[in-house]
């Protein structure tokens, strides 16, 4: 019972007085952007012509980047169409990335460059976007309501998907679910969630692995559906 | 594989660990689940939209991109570490400096004028022997000082 009150919410968690401990040790270890030392690793990799490891990088940023122009342009179809041209750009200027800025900041301002040097060619006026508006954008939570850019048809994919996920996760035992909210939603790192849930730190790593293949598989047919309908 | 690739999505894995799951990623034919591991994350924290489609698109096109080779942006993140290599170079060119004045004195001192201010109080039959038998100057000057 307990473990189910720690997923319901994280304020919840840090309501319980025997984990106040826990949540200062947490706070204090985590890391700034611990996305970062990954990206870093796949762009190096891609510096030295691994296509793969930047191909990681677009299934990582493209739906954020998407997300990002759709606050600048309209049209669904025109953004797709912008996102891949940044990336292309990036892939073709990756060897100039030096690591000064994050890998996401970097793409993001290729995306919005792009996104302004398109909307010009079509005579459009581009929304002035400075370093704090983006910046803005960046840590901006909630997202658009893109279903308003979409074919019904995308939209009715987009909603089993997200119900398939949901579904799957209500599912799932109760330590596997356990594991993946605390990684996903409140974003601890496995030393952190081990602690919370009195585990080795190699459970934790295999529950939240277990967690993401049943509902990879259970996404799978649906994914597979999609691609071939669109 | 796919629990070491899961872990490298949460940023969980060791330098080199990071190194292994990209080779054997690149070697696996099978299509990995990073792609859906970054769609559940999207649908949980609800950013997820409809572009799976692009992904691949966006993939495909990379695909045709000549490959980019080079990797010499890399920053060194340890200014204190770029420092560190400059000494050796440093020291390099001090004692090279060292070793070229200290030749230079020896190259002055044995001119060929001093040969000859030597030569002028060395009885002239003792050069004549010396030059017959000593190989160099060298010798000649430990000769004459012997002499003396």
């Amino acid at each position: 019972m307990n473990t189910l009150k720690v997923i319901a919410s994280r304020s919840h968690v840090y309501n319980v007085k025997e984990n106040i401990n826990v949540e200062d040790k947490i706070m204090e270890s985590r890391p700034v952007n611990p996305d970062r030392a990954v990206d870093q690793k796949l762009v190096e990799k891609a510096q030295r012509g691994d296509k793969k490891a930047f191909g990681m990088l677009v299934e990582k940023y493209q739906r954020r980047l998407n997300r990002l122009l759709s606050r600048m342009v309209r049209d669904q179809s025109e953004i797709e169409d912008i996102v891949q041209d940044s990336f292309i750009k990036a892939y073709r200027a990756i060897n100039n990335f030096r690591g000064d800025s994050a890998f996401y900041t970097w793409l993001y301002r290729i995306g919005i460059n792009t996104a302004k040097n398109h909307l010009v060619k079509l005579g459009k006026r581009p929304k002035a976007m400075n370093d704090v508006e983006i910046e803005e954008i960046e840590n901006f939570e909630d997202a658009p309501d893109l279903r308003s850019h979409e074919t019904p048809e995308s939209t009715m994919m987009s909603s089993e998907i997200v119900a398939s996920v949901n579904q799957t996760i209500e599912a799932l035992p109760d330590e596997l679910k356990e594991a993946i909210s605390l990684r996903e939603m409140d974003g601890l790192s496995y030393e952190e969630i081990s602690e919370l849930m009195n585990c080795p730190i190699g459970t934790v790593r295999s529950r939240i692995f277990r967690a993401r293949e049943v509902i990879a598989e259970k996404l799978k047919p649906l994914i597979e559906t999609t691609n071939k309908r669109w | 594989m796919n629990e070491k690739l899961s872990s490298l999505f949460d940023n969980e894995l060791e330098d080199h660990e990071i190194d292994e799951i990209l080779i054997q990623s690149n070697k696996q034919k099978k299509k990995n689940h990073w792609s859906y591991y970054q769609l559940i994350r999207d649908v949980i924290q609800k950013n997820y939209i409809g572009s799976d489609n692009l992904t691949k698109n966006i993939i495909d096109a990379i695909e045709k991109e000549p490959t980019q080779l080079g990797g010499f942006g890399i920053r060194n993140e340890n200014p204190s570490e770029t420092q560190a290599n400059y000494w050796p170079v440093a020291a390099s060119f001090a004692a090279l400096f060292v070793i070229g004045l200290t030749a230079l004195n020896l190259t002055e001192f044995q001119t060929n004028d001093s040969v000859i201010l030597v030569e002028a109080d060395i009885p002239k039959d003792l050069i004549n022997d010396h030059y017959a038998s000593a190989s160099s100057n060298v010798n000649f000057f430990i000769q004459a000082n012997y002499r003396k």
